[in-house]
């Protein structure tokens, strides 16, 4: 097997950009030499930044004509601000464990974005994990676990590190490419890194 | 309690926003009504001189209207951006490599890659907001755009833009103090944008630099198609 580089995704399950980017973001290692690193982050209100209200409903609307562009089924959604978005960032963790991130990004997103999932309820948060391939007894342990807590702080502190806020953002060799549709900005520096598999 | 409100505000409320996105059949219509009387559809641009993003929405959008019966209708603004909003600096630099990138995509090369303060383009953005949108107007604003941000003149060279005020719209620049643009940023939040460049079309807006296909694509489903 060649190296892979790694491209750090940075994601949140509160941002309904990050949601449309996770089929893209997990097809790039099918065509380049790169692995994705996920880092969950703690959505931008819960920690303490302002949004206007006119952002959020744009957002909303906005996603819904990229859904249909892209053909992802985008509504009936549940927003999970708060506890739903804590709980699933600490499965997400969990989910890197047992080398499950991919499938847990994909049916919680798909669960709170297309399907109205409560995901702050064990029965919303079950059905997520459970599709995923996550044992419930592990999902209820990783929520209450404060080592994943730790790292999810630590994703924070990295994005933050980089001066960045927003999601999805995927780092390649330091260079910052901040949503779902620079995903193809994003490929023009891989092509040119040369890893592209077909090269 | 607590569970209707949350209903009301993670599910109703999106659910009733989601249903309001795109084209639907009054706009349709509304279209249909103005091109049978043999009106032109109308592009509203929020836009800042100063703002590469701006240039890559003023140069893309002026390129995708063409041959559509569409008026592109530049209103430029100097102060905008989220209130209070920590990362605003941050924003200003990363947007001048985000535009770049963005202008690659159709295959033109920005020059520049430094920012530019609002202050320097303001009296760019009086002259423009000055007169009643005209296409001479228009395309002064897409000219002086792509003369800072491709050929990488310098903004604050007055006297070249007021000869290329001259060759494109006629005459000497409007004086200072005419332009109108406390009324845009005011119609800008109107409307829903809260930052640039911001298109407006049919009670939709996007932010333009990235949804350029997009809007030609509402376009075509508004019956404004090339040609047509």
């Amino acid at each position: 097997m060649s190296p892979t580089e790694p491209i750090e995704y940075f994601f949140s399950y509160r941002s309904p950009y990050s949601y449309l980017s996770v089929p893209r973001v997990y097809a790039l290692p099918d065509s380049y030499a790169v692995n994705i690193v996920y880092r969950g982050v703690i959505p931008m209100v819960m920690r303490g930044q302002a949004v206007p209200r006119e952002k959020g409903i744009h957002t909303l609307r906005d996603t819904k004509r990229e859904a249909n562009a892209l053909g992802m089924p985008f509504g009936p959604v549940y927003d999970p601000v708060g506890e739903g978005a804590m709980r699933c960032l600490l499965v997400g963790e969990y989910a890197v464990d047992k080398g499950l991130e991919r499938e847990f990004l994909l049916s919680a997103s798909q669960g709170i974005w297309s399907e109205a999932v409560d995901v702050s309820t064990d029965k919303g948060l079950r059905l997520v994990a459970e599709r995923a391939g996550l044992d419930w007894e592990g999902v209820q342990s990783a929520v209450e676990n404060e080592a994943y807590r730790s790292r999810v702080d630590g994703n924070v502190a990295a994005l933050e590190g980089h001066d960045h806020w927003g999601v999805p953002t995927f780092v390649f060799r330091d260079e910052i490419f901040w949503g779902q549709d620079r995903i193809v900005d994003l490929e023009v520096a891989l092509k040119a890194a040369g890893l592209n598999l077909s090269q | 309690m607590a569970g209707i409100r949350d209903t009301l505000t993670r599910k109703t409320g999106p659910k009733l926003i989601i249903a309001s996105a795109g084209v639907k059949a009054p706009q349709r219509m509304a279209a249909a009504r103005l091109r049978k009387t043999g009106g032109r559809e109308r592009v509203e641009l929020f836009c800042a001189l100063d703002d590469p993003l701006s240039a890559v929405a003023l140069i893309g959008l002026a390129e995708r209207l063409q041959d559509r019966r569409v008026e592109l209708v530049v209103l430029p603004v100097v102060s905008r951006g989220m209130e209070g909003d920590p990362a605003i600096e941050w924003k200003r630099k990363f947007s001048v490599i985000d535009a770049t990138r963005l202008a690659a995509r159709d295959g033109i090369r920005f020059t520049r890659d430094a920012i530019i303060q609002p202050s320097t383009t303001k009296y760019l953005a009086e002259w423009i907001s000055a007169r009643e949108p005209a296409t001479a107007v228009t395309n002064f604003a897409i000219e002086a755009s792509r003369q800072i941000w491709v050929d990488g003149v310098d903004p604050a060279d007055e006297g070249h833009f007021a000869e290329l005020w001259d060759r494109i719209v006629g005459g000497t620049p409007p004086g200072p103090g005419t332009g109108r643009i406390a009324l845009n940023q005011s119609l800008m939040r109107k409307r829903g944008p809260y930052d640039t460049p911001a298109a407006c079309l049919r009670g939709q807006w996007f932010f333009a630099h990235e949804r350029l296909d997009r809007i030609a694509q509402t376009l075509d489903e508004l019956g404004w198609k090339v040609g047509a």
